[in-house]
């Protein structure tokens, strides 16, 4: 057989990463094949140049044998590729029907006039096909949660007809039941010959849908295997180039006394339930659960981001009600945020005044900014965690991930904050980086720092934390020791709560 | 299911703004009340109402269009030189909508093309208007009397105000553009996801250059109305007019992000505004303390609006 897709050479890079470099890759119609990789192996990269959102700078694209060359989403469409993408890309003031046929309206005979009617009735058929015909053709997308909101994604990829569909991390908003819906879905569109791109993590998914496995890290193409002819550890190997025992290192750990206590905590919007948890000092402490679960909204509470609907927060045994990130600031806390670019750096300034920027008022008792102690500062920080930088006044923008995501690590630790809450702090970086960012942790902990850990990378919860909580839907439903929990048990908490 | 109880907070705030405002008016000059000064409020409110329908447009796209001042003032000089110029009334209409609606375009091209914020390129663009109309009439203003222009202004049919009958009309043509049309959807897509046009094969750059358009249409119409009531055009009428279109629109509901809002807010809005400057006169405070107090009141009831969704958003589990 032909396969309908064919990838060769594939490379794609973007200022201080080569995030696609030779990638090879073959799709055959009525075949699920998944893409597995870490963060920034280039999954994304590979499927979008697929989709025509990013346009290769090097290789071929075969569909049907025929070379084709995307220049624009429509293209890949057009041929009938298309996408469930990890980001929601849906209209939140239009309806659900609107948001499924959003641009192939059915039209009326009114010349530029939509059939609403028309339209509502074949989303409902889409939405039953999907076993999700609770969702309301007419509700807008905004009232939607977000498994709601994904199964409408996956509606509107399927209302195109595909020959060939992506799916970037498609259950990762999905409770269970929906979940068991979508894959028997999936199972259906193999039946009638589509051909599927799946990219996912959760490797205990895999033998329920999949066909075949290609493998990418760092951006380079590793191998193709049939699914049941590896195990999870050699996967595991294969996507990060080396055991797993060598990744996630954790010296002897000794913990002295409660740094963080936060008992009984809510939120105003019901996205933190009931929450208890502590961290002593020298321990790392896991926050594990899916995206939305409520830990980011967690640690804002704590970090006084948020206000407190209910329950007490002790910070070294002391209660506080935080009022602020600077109150909690003073209190030796700090938070590095999840979103590097939107939260935790000014982009456009350079590396020493990034470095500098929570400590100012500590280092500066004037109003002036001292150039030369900035400076002196931020060196001893770019020598201290390795950050590969030009100098300490290149522009943050320019450096690689992993760089940028050192400097906010550096900013956190000029104040010297006793207890850590670490947001997702290998996200979208290499291997490499990653790796040192775990030594530091390590060593933080080592040093008698508190540290609190987010982290939607099971493997980093698994190997790095000492203990860790499971959050599902607000709630803490699980709190254990490390390797008291098989990977399928967490994967169950995480998923369902139970 | 989501049950929907009643809240004073989900009240829209414009809506008892305008009830305390129109008894405290009515509190200090009863003759407020009157048919006809009702009627007046509804003939003030028309051109305002049309142009204000394109702002919505605009902001609900997460753009800014600060430029119809500019082209209203341009429309109505436009208008009274063809005029007098002696081309037939009609394509007196068409050549002065298509000139306003042209330069809406061209904000369009330099903010979707060039990539430059909509309100440097609206900003710009209201000085160039306003300028070609001071060139045109030499700095001064342009005189035409017509018949039909009073009959046009004082008219009614069926009891309802002649610019009230259009305003309805073109309210009517623009909530299908914005509801039921493709074009419509995409100007909600460009406020709650631009991702979400260009994933999906649209160019967006397009949606953007008709919005503008649109909006400049809206203005050339006002102007046009404006023109005729005054019998005359002049290079700073408009002066000003973005400011009203813009306010109306957000104390109306709609707001810069996600795409949230609507035209139906936006009469609201257009009705507060025309009934707290109407009112002041009907008071009799001065003009010229008439223009800081409407700026105050704006500001209090944006600020008040703010508020109100914060707290709701606070109280609302999402």
């Amino acid at each position: 057989m032909e396969p309908i897709l064919s990838v060769r050479g594939l490379s794609k890079s973007f200022p201080g990463v080569q995030a696609l470099d030779g990638v090879n890759f073959d799709l055959y119609p009525g075949e699920v094949h998944i893409i597995v990789g870490e963060n920034g192996a280039g999954k994304s990269t590979l499927t979008k140049c697929i989709l025509g959102a990013y346009i290769p700078e090097k290789g071929e694209i075969y569909f049907n044998g025929e070379r084709v060359e995307f220049k624009h989403s429509r293209d890949a469409i057009e041929k009938g590729i298309s996408a469930v993408y990890q980001e929601f890309n849906l209209v939140p003031y239009l309806d659900v029907a609107h948001n499924i046929f959003f641009n192939r309206e059915y039209m009326s005979k009114i010349p530029g006039i939509i059939d609403k009617k028309k339209m509502h009735n074949e989303a409902k058929k889409i939405l039953e096909s999907l076993n999700v015909d609770y969702i309301n053709t007419a509700t807008k997308v905004k009232d939607l949660d977000v498994a709601e909101k994904q199964m409408v994604e996956i509606a509107k990829a399927l209302s195109t007809n595909p020959k060939i569909i992506v799916f970037d991390e498609p259950t990762a908003p999905l409770s269970s039941r929906e979940v068991d819906a979508f894959f028997k879905k999936i199972n259906q569109l193999k039946e009638s010959g589509i051909a599927v791109i799946y990219i996912s993590h959760r490797m205990h998914e895999f033998e329920f849908i999949g066909d075949r496995i290609t493998v990418l890290r760092d951006g380079k193409y590793i191998g193709t295997v049939n699914i049941g002819d590896v195990s999870d550890d050699e996967l595991v190997e294969m996507m990060v180039g080396r055991s797993v025992s060598q990744i996630y290192t954790r010296t002897e750990n000794k913990y002295s006394k409660e740094a963080l206590r936060v008992e009984n905590l809510f939120d105003k919007k019901g996205n933190v339930i009931d929450a208890s948890l502590y961290v002593r000092k020298g321990e790392i402490v896991g926050l594990a659960g899916l995206v939305g679960a409520g830990r980011t909204e967690l640690v804002r509470l704590v970090f006084g981001i948020d206000k407190i609907e209910k329950g007490s927060i002790f910070v070294n045994g002391e209660k506080v009600i935080p009022k602020s990130p600077t109150h909690m600031m003073k209190l030796g806390v700090g938070l590095l945020p999840e979103d590097r670019k939107e939260q935790g750096l000014a982009l456009s300034l350079p590396v020493a005044l990034n470095i500098v920027m929570v400590s100012l008022r500590q280092l500066f008792k004037k109003y002036f900014i001292n150039k030369k102690k900035t400076e002196q500062i931020s060196n001893k920080y770019i020598k201290e965690l390795n950050i590969v930088t030009p100098s300490v006044n290149s522009i943050v923008k320019y450096l690689s991930g992993g760089n940028q995501q050192k400097v906010v690590i550096a900013k956190w630790l000029l104040p010297d904050p006793d207890i850590i809450i670490f947001d997702e702090p290998t996200r979208g970086i290499d291997v490499g980086a990653k790796m040192e960012i775990y030594g530091l942790m390590d060593k933080l902990a080592s040093a008698g720092k508190a540290i609190l850990m987010i982290s939607s990378e099971l493997q980093e919860v698994i190997g790095l934390s000492d203990r860790f909580y499971i959050l599902y839907e607000g709630r803490i439903v699980s709190e254990s020791k490390k390797g008291e929990l098989s990977e399928q048990e967490i994967g169950m908490k995480m998923l369902a709560g139970r | 299911m989501r049950k929907k109880s009643f809240k004073f907070y989900n009240i829209p705030p414009v809506l008892w703004m305008l009830g305390i405002g129109i008894i405290i008016i009515t509190f200090f000059a009863s003759s407020f009340l009157s048919i006809n000064n009702l009627k007046n409020i509804l003939i003030q409110a028309s051109p305002l109402l049309i142009l204000s329908i394109g702002s919505t447009m605009v902001i609900l796209s997460e753009e800014i269009d600060l430029s119809v001042g500019g082209i209203i003032s341009l429309s109505t000089v436009l208008w009274i030189t063809f005029l007098n110029l002696g081309i037939p009334m009609f394509f007196a209409i068409i050549l002065t909508l298509l000139a306003s609606s042209s330069i809406g375009a061209v904000s369009g091209i330099i903010v979707a093309k060039g990539n430059v914020p909509s309100f440097i390129v609206t900003l710009g663009v209201a000085s160039i208007a306003s300028g070609i109309a001071l060139v045109i009439t030499q700095g001064s203003s342009v005189y035409y009397s017509s018949k039909i222009f009073s009959a046009f202004i004082n008219g009614q049919i069926l009891f309802l105000p002649i610019p009230l009958i259009l305003a309805i009309v073109v309210y009517a043509i623009s909530w299908l553009v914005l509801y039921r049309t493709r074009f419509g959807a995409q100007i909600f897509g460009l406020g709650g996801n631009r991702d979400a046009l260009s994933l999906g094969g649209i160019d967006d750059s397009r949606s953007i250059i008709g919005v503008f358009s649109y909006s400049a249409l809206m203005a050339g119409i006002t102007g046009l109305i404006i023109a005729s009531r005054i019998e005359s055009g002049n290079p700073t009428t408009g002066a000003g007019w973005e400011f009203d279109a813009i306010a109306a629109t957000l104390i109306g509901g709609t707001s810069f992000t996600e795409g949230q809002g609507g035209i139906k807010g936006t009469i609201l809005g257009v009705l507060l505004l025309v009934v707290i400057r109407n009112g002041l006169n009907v008071i009799g405070v001065q003009p010229m303390y008439q223009s800081g107090l409407i700026g105050g009141m704006v500001l209090l009831a944006i600020i008040i609006d703010v508020y109100i969704s914060n707290y709701k958003a606070e109280r609302v589990k999402v």
